[in-house]
């Protein structure tokens, strides 16, 4: 009888003071979690020292880089620096085998909720992140009025020495309980998490008592590592769709597609979607010319509902009879409101071979 | 006014070649070209199986392949496996896909003649001089033509002969296309055939035999020596010069490499133009035609 096969896939979380561990396995269907603290001395090289730590981790439980069917990392940090000094720093095996894939926490959190059963997003569910001083709130709601069920995330920082909420204070407990009652009174929600350092220790009970007054209040410190592993496991329906609009750093909100007649009806037909962060944000369609070389690109802000055009001429192609040139569209972002698009010229086939020739247009959105 | 079409489908990573034709195809909106195009090839049969196939594990196109495979049928009416293939991308509009059909429904009952001179055609410009004999041979053979007609048979058979080098076949065809059509492009061709193979003395001789104008056989001597001096700047020629140089040079290795490749090429391109062999024929004979 052959052996069944199964996946085993990880989510990783470099953050400067930790880094967390999840590993799921489809056998066992179970989610082992870990996390292990970056001590001061690594705080500064803390993608470096985290790196290590994996590796030694992973070294002790005797798994290698082989033995995952993918694996997704999610860093606190995700500038164009640190993204390349971790991509850097793995192993090639690694690189070789699983790529790459980062994504920040906003996002990671969002997979992570998205991916629990239908109770849980399909109520507001909130993240606070309590680190150093500052209070980072991710809030996911759906979006009323819609024809379609939609949702919708969002973050909001907080300064908590603004808020007069001061570490090790002896107030410290009364004052945040009294912040995050006005938070939650704007912001009615029925699912917390709590996670970062922040929430450490014994000290919050009046806030504890607010949190949980008709909520389900969760504490962990691998969500985001977590959310990386569920995402790894596979792409959620509900995000393909474009139904679930991530408003956060990073995150992509316009959709970049073209409008095409079929059968006397307009269709708007997307290149890229929404619910990603701008690095790992692409898309490809082929087209053929019709009539004219121009291309005309729609701008789908998801946010404020509008949309915005944009033509491009492609010129200097050679003769061809009609409909027989196939432009191969890819759409980069460079940043969340800007990118290119590349139109390659294919020409099509043995009929008309092509030129190869690419025509860049690049794009500033407005937000 | 739609300005682009959204491709359906893959790229195929090993293309379909049309033995018909030899011509290859990579993608669904190539092969909805190239049906439309070659429509006259599938009056009384259909792609066979292979296409589907192709369809199916190339394209990633399962829904449309199985819908060819059902249709592959040469009882079942033909215009509905273009119909199904047509409309299942959007390559063509609704307009355009009935316009196919019509052009399709037209093509199928014209007469038996007619549809062999277009067989003829489409396989002469796909480079497939031999098949494009015998279907001008067959279309010869029907009734119902009138002398333009007959006279465009004949010239275009010449000029498939001409292609396999059967330059005293093409030369009998040519004079029939003058007789029957009495189009001058005929004459010219007469008249340069003779004129490469027995001179330009002998080619002016027997064009007087027609008693054509002196300005028609002026014409006639200035159109010929363009296309020799047209010559003397090609490829060919250039390949021919440099043969001779290295010949007069003493380097007979060097010149013996470049005519055999020349050879081989020449092998391969005529190679196509020679096959006919019985699993081409893909449409019944025109005469057949008359028991549909």
């Amino acid at each position: 009888m052959e052996q069944m096969t199964t996946r085993t896939f990880a989510g990783i979380d470099l953050g400067r003071t930790a880094l967390s561990l999840s590993i799921y396995d489809e056998a066992k269907k179970e989610m082992e979690e870990e996390s292990f603290p970056i001590d001061q001395e690594g705080a500064d090289d803390y993608i470096s020292a985290g790196l290590d730590r994996l590796s030694s981790c992973l070294q002790e439980k005797g798994l290698s880089p082989e033995d995952f069917t993918d694996v997704v990392f999610s860093m606190e940090e995700t500038d164009e620096e640190s993204r390349k000094k971790l991509e850097q720093g793995l192993p090639e095996q690694w690189t070789a085998r699983h790529g790459c894939h980062i994504i920040c926490r906003f996002r990671a959190f969002a997979e992570y909720v998205f991916h629990q059963e239908k109770m849980v997003w399909d109520r507001n569910t909130l993240l606070l992140d309590y680190t150093d001083d500052s209070l980072k709130c991710i809030l996911i709601d759906q979006i009323r009025p819609s024809r379609q069920k939609a949702y919708r995330g969002r973050m909001q920082e907080l300064d908590l020495l603004k808020e007069g909420i001061f570490r090790g204070a002896s107030d410290q407990d009364q004052a945040f309980s009294k912040m995050i009652r006005q938070f939650l009174a704007k912001n009615p929600t029925n699912i917390i998490f709590l996670t970062g350092e922040g929430f450490e220790g014994s000290w919050m009970k009046r806030t504890l008592t607010c949190l949980c007054a008709g909520r389900r209040v969760f504490l962990g410190q691998n969500i985001y590592a977590s959310g990386a592993c569920l995402l790894a496991t596979g792409i959620l329906p509900l995000m393909e769709e474009g139904m679930i609009l991530l408003d956060g750093p990073d995150m992509v909100c316009h959709s970049v597609g073209i409008v095409t007649s079929e059968g006397g009806r307009s269709r708007y037909v997307p290149i890229t979607s929404i619910g990603k962060e701008w690095y790992n944000t692409r898309g490809s369609l082929d087209v053929i010319l019709d009539k004219s070389n121009r291309i005309e690109f729609f701008f789908h802000n998801t946010i404020e509902n509008e949309m915005e055009g944009s033509a491009c001429e492609i010129t200097n192609l050679p003769q061809r009879p009609a409909k027989t040139t196939r432009i191969r569209i890819r759409v980069l972002f460079s940043s969340r409101l800007e990118g290119t698009i590349l139109m390659e010229d294919m020409g099509f086939g043995q009929i008309s071979p092509g030129t190869g020739k690419i025509t860049v247009f690049p794009f500033t959105l407005i937000s | 006014m739609r300005e682009t079409i959204v491709c359906i489908g893959k790229i195929a990573q090993h293309p379909h070649i049309f033995p018909e034709t030899g011509i290859a195809v990579q993608s669904y909106e190539e092969l909805c070209y190239y049906m439309r195009n070659h429509l006259i090839c599938y009056l009384y049969t259909l792609p066979d199986e292979k296409l589907a196939r192709f369809v199916a594990e190339e394209l990633k196109l399962d829904k449309l392949a199985r819908t060819l495979s059902r249709l592959t049928d040469p009882a079942k009416d033909q215009m509905k496996y273009f119909a199904a293939l047509f409309r299942e991308g959007n390559y063509y509009s609704e307009d355009e896909i009935r316009g196919i059909l019509d052009e399709y429904r037209t093509l199928k009952n014209a007469g038996p003649y007619q549809q062999g001179k277009w067989l003829g055609d489409l396989f002469f410009s796909s480079g497939r001089a031999s098949m494009a004999v015998s279907h001008y041979e067959t279309a010869l053979k029907q009734e119902g033509m009138t002398d333009a007609e007959r006279g465009a048979v004949h010239h275009n058979l010449a000029c498939a002969l001409i292609r396999l080098f059967r330059y005293q076949d093409a030369r009998l065809h040519l004079l029939k296309a003058w007789q029957y059509g009495e189009d001058e492009r005929s004459l010219y061709y007469y008249y340069a055939i003779i004129a490469l193979q027995e001179g330009l003395d002998r080619a002016r001789e027997e064009l007087k035999s027609f008693e054509v104008s002196d300005l028609l056989l002026e014409g006639f001597e200035t159109r010929f020596a363009q296309m020799q001096v047209s010559f003397q700047s090609s490829d060919a020629a250039a390949r021919f010069r440099k043969m001779f140089l290295l010949s007069q040079k003493g380097r007979e290795e060097d010149c013996m490499k470049i005519r055999d490749r020349y050879i081989r090429k020449m092998q391969k391109d005529f190679r196509s133009e020679m096959e006919s062999p019985d699993y081409l024929f893909v449409m019944n004979p025109p005469e057949a035609a008359n028991n549909h």
